[in-house]
């Protein structure tokens, strides 16, 4: 039996158990009696929150010391619309050789969209937006959220915004599990802070909240002179028993290459742990990256060869706004091997 | 490529027939319980944000809502979990 076979058998049998599923639960859109609502109470206000971050990190060629700012501002339009924007501004102050390299500093609008609640389950998304490929860019890129302060190796096809027009939502399919989906296409913009490539896709999953699992699937044309497309799978799984948290991406891409990061962090939250070890947080991620076997220029910011790297870091809550955090990886390149050390802090504010 | 592609997909599917045998026996219809919500869905990807009034509450639930793909219900339930933690704090 090949993989096509397999692949169509799990399809087949899937579909079963959600039919099956579905068949035996209750109308999952029954109004419940939930109070305070978004459709009622006091109007909504403006917000400013955001995050705040300082990440060193010394390899034994070069050390990097490396600021980011990124306020969100969140603006209601009534009940049903939302304005929401992120301006990121990031420096670099390189130091190698004995001398430091010239300051570089990068910003841009990460999003500034308008979101129309058109539904329950529906949301129209229009503006520019952090591209839905996989679940990196979307949720845990912030410094404030991300467990370790280096992104994975195959980060640079998601670490892009579009310009255009998004559906997005989720679908209970029974008390049990959601459909969550989102599809978008975005216009070619050459603007030097909120540029974005001519490209589709779309990224659909289950989410199942009892068990605290989703696993989601994307896909990716890019529409720009080269024309290729980017296939990538992700889960998180948040176990019940036990606070650890565990979450992952894969890579599949004949232009960008292959790949995929398995990150688990465990929170020290038990009592059997001392007060102060109860805010601190253990992390460890391998990932690997190989190639691309087509070669073209697509713009995406990837390693220059294949690559292994594992990661272990420590975080720890000065206050519930604060963590601090050190992360020790190493490297297996191609052309050489070398270690990563990283020291950090972060802030997350809401105003 | 395509055996790649395949081997992607039967792992995604796996996980979600796995996924779907854990999620257990049907629940009767009820308002969702917002901290379970919350646990769910939040706590994901990130910690317990600051204390939040209900005005502001509603906004950044909002915002939450479109980045975590909630649907209504589930946001307003959030929302209350939300306001009634900082009331009890």
């Amino acid at each position: 039996m090949n993989l096509r076979s397999v692949f169509h058998l799990l399809l087949i049998l899937l579909v079963a158990t959600v039919l099956t599923v579905a068949q035996n639960q209750p109308d999952p859109t029954g109004t419940g009696n939930v109070s305070p609502n978004l459709e009622k109470g006091a109007p909504p206000i403006p917000i400013i929150t955001g995050g705040i971050a300082l990440n060193t990190s010394f390899d034994p060629h070069e050390t990097v010391i490396g600021p980011v700012v990124a306020p969100i501002i969140l603006v209601p339009l009534g009940r049903h619309a939302l304005i929401e924007s992120e301006f990121e501004a990031k420096s670099e102050v390189v130091h190698t050789g004995g001398s430091f390299e010239p300051v570089t500093l990068e910003k841009g609008v990460e999003y500034a969209q308008l979101d129309l609640f058109l539904g329950k389950y529906l949301t129209l998304v229009a503006g520019r937006y952090a591209t839905p490929f996989a679940i990196y860019k979307e949720r845990l890129d912030a410094r404030w959220i991300r467990n370790l302060p280096a992104e994975p190796l195959i980060f640079g096809v998601g670490d892009n915004s579009s310009n255009g027009g998004m559906l997005r939502g989720a679908l209970p399919l029974s008390s049990g599990a959601q459909l969550t989906y989102s599809g978008y296409f975005s216009a070619l913009a050459n603007n030097q802070f909120a540029g974005s490539e001519r490209q589709t896709g779309l990224r659909t999953g289950l989410f199942f909240p009892g068990p605290r699992f989703e696993a989601a699937f994307s896909f990716n044309r890019r529409l720009g002179a080269e024309r290729f497309n980017n296939y990538g799978a992700d889960f998180t799984w948040n176990a019940r028993s036990v606070p650890i948290d565990i979450r992952s991406e894969a890579l599949i891409s004949e232009a960008a290459g292959y790949g995929y990061w398995v990150e688990a962090a465990y929170r020290l939250s038990s009592s059997r742990f001392s007060k102060w070890l109860r805010r601190s947080q253990a992390v460890v991620r391998g990932e690997q990256y190989f190639g691309p076997r087509v070669l073209m220029d697509t713009g995406l910011e990837m390693p220059e060869g294949d690559a292994n790297r594992i990661f272990t870091g420590w975080n720890y809550w000065l206050t519930d706004s604060v963590r601090a955090g050190v992360a020790y990886g190493r490297q297996f390149g191609a052309e050489d091997n070398h270690n990563i050390w990283t020291l950090g802090i972060s802030y997350r504010f809401v105003r | 490529m395509k055996a790649s592609l395949y081997f992607l997909l039967s792992v995604f599917l796996l996980s979600l027939v796995w996924a779907g045998s854990l999620a257990g026996a049907p629940q009767p219809d009820k308002a969702p319980d917002g901290e379970e919500v919350y646990k769910a869905n939040c706590t994901r990807c990130h910690n317990t944000p600051p204390a939040l009034n209900q005005r502001q509450a509603r906004v950044v639930v909002s915002h939450m809502r479109v980045r975590a793909n909630l649907t209504a219900r589930d946001a307003n339930a959030v929302m209350h979990y939300l306001v009634e933690s900082a009331r009890s704090n």
